[in-house]
């Protein structure tokens, strides 16, 4: 609230809808400063900022202390001055900007991701200095950076897989298992994020009858490589694909669409991981469940 | 009063033949049609509609022109009959529906035939369980269970807390989810209501999360099937929702689309939100509401996609319903799926097929032990079990067979063959949905298929009726019929339940009688008994019964062919109820009205009609409505008018007896009958060229002597006298002098009985005066040429009218009077204006007698002196209306049949009245007065005299 009963409010927007970018790209944007009053300030500031931050999980709260790559680390900063001081008329003032995507020296661009213990944001962020008197006024709005590559068709082949008793790993009360056959495959190993992970699911046989059938989606984030990696596994989405006692050999579709900023295509660098696996849930009649783990890779390609 | 005052009428000698040669214009034959319109005049008229032909002899040229002239300006009834009578039914505009105007099937129009499907299964499904519902956003303080939220709050701020509300969407854990238990069906429709608005009101509230998750939890109830017999009311009662939804997601992205200025940059901000829909629907957590929300917003799919639905997604919703375990609940997303196809991507309506095949290769699975454990808990046998399912496939193949034709009925019937479980739903499903040309064209695999049917639970009775009625509309040849014919006809026999038997064999009634003949009519009817007589079963299905006999009539209308079949009346004999044989014998009487060709009259055939239309007569009683007795009548007198036996005179008039006696409550039958036999009476007299022989002349007296009978039992006082002098007519055509006589005193007594009490039979348009009025100048028309029986004095029958008007009502006696001079002048002429043949009137009887003619003077003049006293006293007593009309009714008279050059007093006294008064009170008749005089001046040297102003 400023003094004298001025009203300013600071708007910043892109002009892409989805505000999605890719390195290179020029975003252009506008700064709105609605003013109740003839307004006096000390200049208006634009930066764009990109940082990834690394978070060791609450359980770990010990290590934090240890760790030094645990601080944000900026790979974008660019800031330059919009408006000198002076100042504003009463009403609706629009400033046009265009600032270009790129790096800081050294530094790689990573898509956006917002995970448990890892965090990759980029913002852009507008603020009016003032007098004394009254506050700085700031507003900063979150866009989407996305790093696609070529994707590397050679390692893309279906996942198949057949879950029966025998195939199972970590049975407890291995007596009280039905007999059953769920089969069938992922369309492929790499999927490309911004289509719909695909595959096909068979349940040939079972004795008893079926509850559920869900997919579940997984981010692996791993961080700090040097102290002995911190591996952080937790859900993105649980889907369900099939719904009571579905029918016997006869193909179920796999689907399920990646969301947006809580997915990205899957990283690797000597600091952190971001990795995602997929589990099959099948769960019988008497709640007791089997399930199937995949480890797959997100890209995303030109 | 002068008591000395006395008017005397001189009536004018007339010469008739003189008059019609010099003042008749000239008569030339009609070319054309008056009413016809000029361009089309020449054809039209000699077929035309009218039964008069052209050459009739037309008044004048000029009439025909004026009425052209009108015909431009609004349209005749007539003459657009004329018009059509050339083009057999209606103009091409009538015959275009209105839909196919722009080419374009409406919105409506891909709604409509959902609508009258959801109204059907609305009111089909019902229940009386207990019902519970449970939702978040119900108010109310019912039942509350509280569900435990899994997920702990982790740290990551804002960012997951989003996360969290992604993940929250499917679990929609806002709050709790209320249980509310023990509902009757009113009350959860209205919770359901409640929660449409509550989704309408939040979208208006721009909070469209909870929109999403109310029509998510919505979705979400058609999980649980349970009750079961109301499930396909709450499938439609909730995709109604869903479809508001879908509706309002797509109208808002829409408006996006379209709003401001920079359309580009608009539209990709309208996709964007599109997207996020989709992303934000595909992260629903379980199966069913993700599906059906999925689906209902379909829709929005043109706004990023080029077409709304391509196959590649469409399959994948097939697939998809694929994991739905339940085979009810997945066969009504199939139908959700296929409405939404039909209405937003018609082009992919072959993808229904992917639909019915997973129908059949699913439900092939069930294990029918397994079924009935699960359906047991609702008392539900398993037949009821996959008919529940009937609703959702019939729309799937309905939509699928309008658009596939022939191929699509084959995919149908193939999957039928193979399927288990549901050979008969599907094959029901194809019967009711195909074309029946088409389901036609191999009956026998379809016998076949019907008989495969019968191991499993699908009532066989709904396949052979459905099939039944499927041939009814077929096009097969004899010998396919037969076959089918005796296919299905065991399996009919074989149902027990005499409901199921009686509604598959009311169709296979009608394709006997419509393809076969009565013989075969014959031998299913004695089936129909022989199933029904036990328990006298017959007596739970009357409707049926009905129905059947509806469906015989229809397609073998002639009697004889249905009296032919002994097991016909036997058959009858089983409708019971009152009100159901009413209904019979209508049923008979209108198809024997309408369809009965009059040269197989047979005394049978009569017997048996005249039997049907007894139990129609006799349910008539005296608290049954005018529209009913109307309608009865109007069916029986359709009957009498096929009873026709030729020259077998003495036959119909015992039949005409016979339904004297039998309809005795139904005026209008009487009626008919008296005007029937007078009908007879002339047609023999016209086969007899006028000339009777001993033995014709007694049956016509007989006829007339049944009318004598006959009229006095009409309560319609008006139609009695019409009928009296109408017999009279016939009497005297017939040469039954003494008859007529009767008849014409018996009317004049009724008149007289009657004369003040004529209000009673009124109307609006025939006041009673009218009616009296109209009766006097049809009997003087008719005295004219009756003559004086001789053992009674002269003009015996007329006294009989003046006697009666000493007590009549004013205005009643005075326009008979003024009627009365008018008869009174045509009877002294020398020769009447008209005769009878072979009979001699007055005129001839008396020739010059002085006696005759004093006697007609004295009363003419008295009657004339008794107007004028009474005009006098109008005019004394101010009431001068009355006598302005008195006085024109009279002149009227005089300018017809008075000798005007003696009638100069009675003139004078009129004129006077008229001149003083005549423009205020009637100032039309008073001018049209006027100029018939100045007209009259030019011709008629007397006229100079008449002075009115």
């Amino acid at each position: 609230m400023a003094f004298g009963g001025t009203n300013v409010a600071l708007d910043v927007s892109v002009s892409r809808p989805n505000k999605t970018y890719r390195k290179g790209d020029t975003i252009s944007g506008l700064v709105t400063v609605h003013s109740s009053g003839d307004n006096k300030h000390d200049g208006i500031g634009l930066s764009v900022e990109g940082t990834v931050t690394l978070q060791a999980d609450n359980k770990n709260i010990l290590l934090e202390t240890f760790s030094s790559s645990l601080k944000p680390t900026m790979i974008i900063l660019s800031s330059f001055e919009l408006l000198k001081p002076g100042r504003l008329s009463t009403g609706i003032t629009r400033i046009p900007f265009n600032v270009k995507l790129a790096p800081l020296n050294n530094k790689i661009l990573y898509e956006t991701y917002h995970g448990v213990s890892i965090t990759i944001q980029y913002i852009v962020k507008v603020e009016m200095k003032r007098s004394v008197l009254n506050r700085d006024l700031a507003k900063s709005l979150e866009f989407v950076v996305e790093t696609p590559e070529n994707p590397d068709n050679s390692l893309n082949s279906p996942l198949t897989f057949d879950i029966t008793p025998e195939s199972l790993r970590n049975v407890v009360e291995s007596g009280k298992l039905p007999k059953f056959r769920i089969h069938g495959q992922l369309d492929k190993s790499s999927f490309e994020i911004a289509k719909p992970l695909t595959g096909e699911l068979i349940l040939e046989r079972c004795d008893i009858g079926v509850k559920s059938i869900e997919l579940q989606l997984l981010r692996v984030e791993v961080c700090g490589a040097a102290e002995g990696p911190a591996r952080e596994v937790s859900e993105i989405q649980n889907i369900q694909i099939g719904d009571g006692d579905i029918c016997r050999n006869v193909p179920i579709p796999i689907y399920m669409v990646f969301p947006r900023m809580f997915t990205c295509a899957s990283i690797a660098t000597p600091s952190f991981r971001i990795g995602f696996e997929l589990n099959l849930i099948v769960v019988f009649e008497d709640d007791h469940l089997v399930m199937e783990t995949f480890q797959i890779n997100l890209i995303r390609s030109f | 009063m002068d008591d000395e005052l006395v008017f005397k009428w001189y009536p004018k000698p007339r010469n008739y033949v003189r008059e019609a040669r010099e003042h008749g214009l000239q008569r030339t034959p009609a070319r054309t049609h008056p009413l016809a319109s000029t361009p089309k005049a020449t054809g039209v008229t000699t077929n035309g509609t009218t039964s008069k032909p052209s050459t009739a002899p037309k008044p004048d040229q000029t009439t025909p022109q004026t009425v052209t002239k009108k015909t431009a300006t609004f349209v005749d009834p007539l003459l657009a009959m004329a018009d059509t009578a050339e083009y057999p039914s209606m103009p091409p505009s009538f015959k275009t529906p209105l839909r196919k105007i722009d080419g374009m099937l409406t919105k409506e129009e891909l709604v409509g035939p959902w609508n009258i499907k959801k109204e059907a299964i609305l009111t089909q499904y019902t229940t009386t369980e207990k019902m519970t519902f449970s939702s978040s956003f119900l108010p109310g303080e019912e039942k509350v269970a509280p569900i435990v939220t899994a997920r702990s709050a982790s740290v990551a701020g804002k960012i997951q807390s989003r996360l969290e509300s992604l993940e929250q969407l499917d679990n929609v854990e806002v709050g709790t989810v209320k249980e509310v238990l023990n509902l009757t069906q009113q009350e959860y429709i209205a919770r359901l209501d409640q929660l449409h608005h509550k989704l309408q009101a939040a979208w208006r509230d721009d909070q469209r999360v909870t929109a999403l998750k109310i029509a998510i939890q919505l979705a979400k109830l058609l999980s649980d099937t349970a009750p079961l017999s109301f499930y396909p009311s709450k499938f439609v009662l909730i995709t109604e929702v869903l479809e508001t939804f879908g509706q309002l997601v797509h109208d808002r992205i829409q408006e996006k689309a379209e709003s401001g200025h920079n359309d580009n940059q608009n539209l990709e901000f309208a996709k964007e939100t599109c997207r996020n829909w989709f992303f934000k629907v595909a992260s629903v957590r379980e199966l069913l509401p993700r599906i059906y929300i999925e689906i209902s917003l379909m829709r929005c799919v043109r706004f990023v996609e080029p077409r709304a639905a391509d196959g590649e997604m469409i399959q994948r919703f097939v697939k998809m319903i694929r994991g739905i375990g339940d085979h009810l609940v997945a066969s009504y997303v199939r139908c959700y799926l296929a409405r939404m196809i039909g209405q937003l991507a018609p082009e992919m309506t072959h993808q229904l097929g992917f639909l019915l095949e997973d129908f059949a290769n699913l439900t092939a699975q069930v294990r029918p032990e397994v079924l009935e454990r699960s359906t047991k808990a609702e008392k539900f046998d398993v037949s009821s079990y996959w008919l529940l399912h009937q609703p959702a496939l019939e729309w799937i193949t309905e939509s699928y067979g309008k658009e596939m034709g022939e191929q699509g009925l084959e995919t149908v019937f193939s999957l039928a063959d193979k399927s288990r479980n549901c050979k008969g739903l599907l094959l029901n499903c194809a019967l009711t949905s195909f074309d029946p040309l088409l389901v036609t064209k191999n009956p026998i695999r379809i016998c076949g298929l019907i008989q495969q049917n019968i191991q499993e639970f699908f009532p066989t009775y709904m396949l052979c009726r459905n099939f039944g009625l499927c041939l009814l509309n077929g096009d097969n040849d004899q010998k396919e019929r037969k076959k089918v014919l005796n296919e299905i006809f065991p399996l009919i026999i074989a149902q027990k339940n005499s409901t199921r038997y009686i509604s598959a064999v009311e169709v296979w009634t009608e394709y006997a009688a419509k393809f076969f003949t009565a013989k075969e009519v014959n031998r299913i009817l004695a089936d129909i008994i022989d199933h029904l007589t036990p328990d006298r079963a017959y007596h739970n299905c009357p409707s049926a019964l009905l129905r059947i006999l509806e469906r015989i009539v229809r397609h073998l209308r002639s009697f004889v062919v249905l009296l032919s079949m002994d097991k016909f009346m036997p058959f009858m004999d089983m409708l019971q109820q009152d009100e159901v044989r009413l209904k019979a014998a209508k049923v008979l009487l209108e198809a024997f009205g309408k369809y009965e060709r009059d040269d197989n009259m047979d005394v049978v055939v009569v017997d048996g009609v005249l039997f049907a239309s007894k139990i129609l007569h006799d349910s008539i009683t005296s608290l049954s409505s005018q529209d009913e007795k109307r309608n009865a009548a109007e069916v029986i007198r359709g009957f009498l008018r096929k009873v026709d036996f030729g020259l077998d005179f003495e036959q119909q008039l015992n039949f005409y007896a016979e339904c004297r006696s039998t309809f005795s409550n139904l005026d209008d039958v009487a009626e008919y009958l008296v005007r029937a036999v007078n009908h007879l009476a002339m047609s023999v007299h016209r086969i007899q060229h006028g000339h009777h022989t001993r033995k014709t002349a007694s049956f016509v007296r007989a006829c007339i002597a049944f009318n004598f009978i006959t009229i006095p039992s009409l309560s319609d006082v008006p139609s009695q006298l019409n009928l009296y002098l109408e017999s009279a007519q016939v009497a005297l055509c017939n040469n039954c002098l003494s008859q007529a006589d009767a008849m014409i005193k018996a009317a004049i007594q009724l008149f007289n009985a009657t004369k003040n009490e004529l209000e009673v039979y009124a109307t609006k348009l025939r006041p009673a005066s009218r009616i009296a009025g109209e009766f006097g100048s049809q009997l003087l028309s008719l005295l004219l040429v009756v003559p004086d029986p001789p053992e009674q004095g002269i003009l015996y029958l007329m006294r009989g009218v003046i006697n009666t008007l000493s007590s009549c009502e004013d205005t009643v006696r005075r326009n008979l009077q003024v009627q009365l001079l008018a008869f009174l002048s045509a009877a002294l002429q020398e020769d009447y204006l008209y005769h009878i043949d072979g009979i001699d009137s007055n005129d001839r009887l008396y020739g010059p007698d002085p006696n005759f003619f004093q006697e007609i003077d004295d009363i003419s003049s008295s009657i004339l002196t008794d107007l004028m006293s009474t005009l006098l006293c109008f005019q004394k007593s101010r009431q001068f209306p009355q006598a302005v009309k008195l006085a024109l009714d009279i002149l009227d008279t005089l300018f017809a049949h008075a000798d005007l050059g003696r009638s100069v007093p009675v003139l004078e006294v009129l004129l006077e009245v008229l001149r003083h008064h005549g423009n205020s009170c009637e100032p039309k008749r008073f001018q049209q007065l006027k100029s018939f005089v100045q007209v009259r001046k030019q011709t008629d040297s007397i006229f100079s005299t008449v002075r009115i102003d």
